[in-house]
């Protein structure tokens, strides 16, 4: 089995509950109980996006939007080369609308079957920015989020092999619940409704400054005595990252077991 | 005419989500696109559909006359008033 490593350099969540970094690693350790400071929930604001863009996000759109935001203003480094949105049911209720128009044999709206489509976050994020580098979209189902952080991991990779050195990649994770009609009760919504990663290919040795290395290893067949994270996909990957007391975590995906080991370090900072 | 001009500006608002935009916002003789409120090709197919759905209207996508009813408000409260029943 084959072990690489990732480099967490900034991280930034939001949910309607939550969106300051005391709030997660509060949440993240067990703490947390209440919504939001005053209860009213989060709206994420993206003065930065033109209004007539703006407009066309969902509330999940501007959620990871938001998210990707705070890690680009926050980084300190090199610009990342590459970026990567990920969902495992991208656009979900916009899809389901579609659906019930076709059974209804209603014209469809053309703005809503644009933004279905897996790339539309990313694409409205690379317009807002005037973003040159390549965006990638990817599903993968319920292991989705790992899926983003491999991809990341490979184009990097890729371009360290080709030259590039010490290179970064945005990846942003989003995810709402699914519709009523479709929700599927073993399938929930994690705590985290978006999440933005700014990462590097990491070295087996921790480097300077606040960025956490974490080794991964993706095995075919799982370890039957490995103790195995409960709960979404999105959420096993913050809590992680944010809980200093947690030294190594398996996620079990779709026929696929994913291993992550710490090496030291404290967790990503997003610095204000 | 001013009560379709406001209806048609309000279904303008509504279908296309123009976020904290008013009726009064809109000037009903200025342009909708690119220029104007700034609307683009996939906010003309909207409202293609929108003067469908709720005039039973039914307009070709491409034509020259299109264009000329998509020009302002003004230009679209005179396709939909020709439609409504006198």
């Amino acid at each position: 089995m084959h072990t690489d490593y990732l480099t967490f350099h900034h991280w930034a969540a939001f949910s309607p509950d939550r969106k300051e970094l005391g709030e997660w690693v509060a949440w993240a350790l067990g703490q947390s109980r209440a919504s939001g400071s005053s209860g009213v929930p989060y709206k994420a604001e993206l003065p930065g996006v033109p209004a007539m863009l703006r407009r066309r996000l969902s509330g999940m759109g501007k959620a990871a939007l938001w998210c990707a935001g705070q890690v680009l203003d926050a980084n300190t480094g090199p610009a990342p080369v590459t970026r990567i949105f990920c969902s495992q049911h991208g656009e979900v209720s916009r899809t389901v609308a579609l659906l019930k128009d076709l059974a209804e044999q209603s014209p469809l709206s053309p703005a809503s079957f644009s933004l279905s489509v897996h790339n539309a976050i990313g694409g409205i994020h690379s317009i807002a920015g005037d973003v040159e580098q390549p965006v990638t979209a990817i599903a993968a189902g319920p292991d989705s989020p790992f899926s983003a952080l491999l991809e990341a991991w490979s184009q990097l990779k890729f371009r360290q092999l080709n030259g590039g050195c010490s290179e970064r990649a945005l990846c942003v994770i989003y995810d709402d619940a699914l519709p009523e009609d479709v929700a599927d009760p073993e399938n929930r919504r994690g705590d985290v409704q978006a999440i933005a990663l700014l990462v590097s290919c990491g070295e087996s040795q921790q480097k300077a400054g606040d960025a956490l290395t974490l080794s991964f290893t993706l095995a075919d067949d799982p370890g039957a005595d490995e103790a195995v994270a409960e709960g979404a996909a999105i959420d096993t990957l913050l809590k992680f990252l944010l809980d200093n007391t947690s030294r190594n975590m398996a996620f079990r995906g779709d026929g696929r077991t994913w291993s992550w080991g710490k090496h030291g370090g404290g967790a990503p900072q997003v610095h204000s | 005419m001013n009560d379709l001009e406001l209806e048609l500006k309000q279904m303008v608002i509504d279908v296309l989500d123009l976020e904290d935009m008013t009726p009064d916002d809109i000037d009903a003789s200025g342009p909708l696109f690119v220029e104007g409120l700034g609307l683009d090709s996939i906010d003309a197919l909207e409202l293609g559909l929108a003067l469908q759905k709720h005039y039973g209207i039914k307009l070709d996508s491409d034509s020259e006359e299109t264009r000329k009813h998509f020009a302002s408000i003004q230009a679209l409260a005179r396709l939909v008033a020709r439609h409504q029943p006198a």
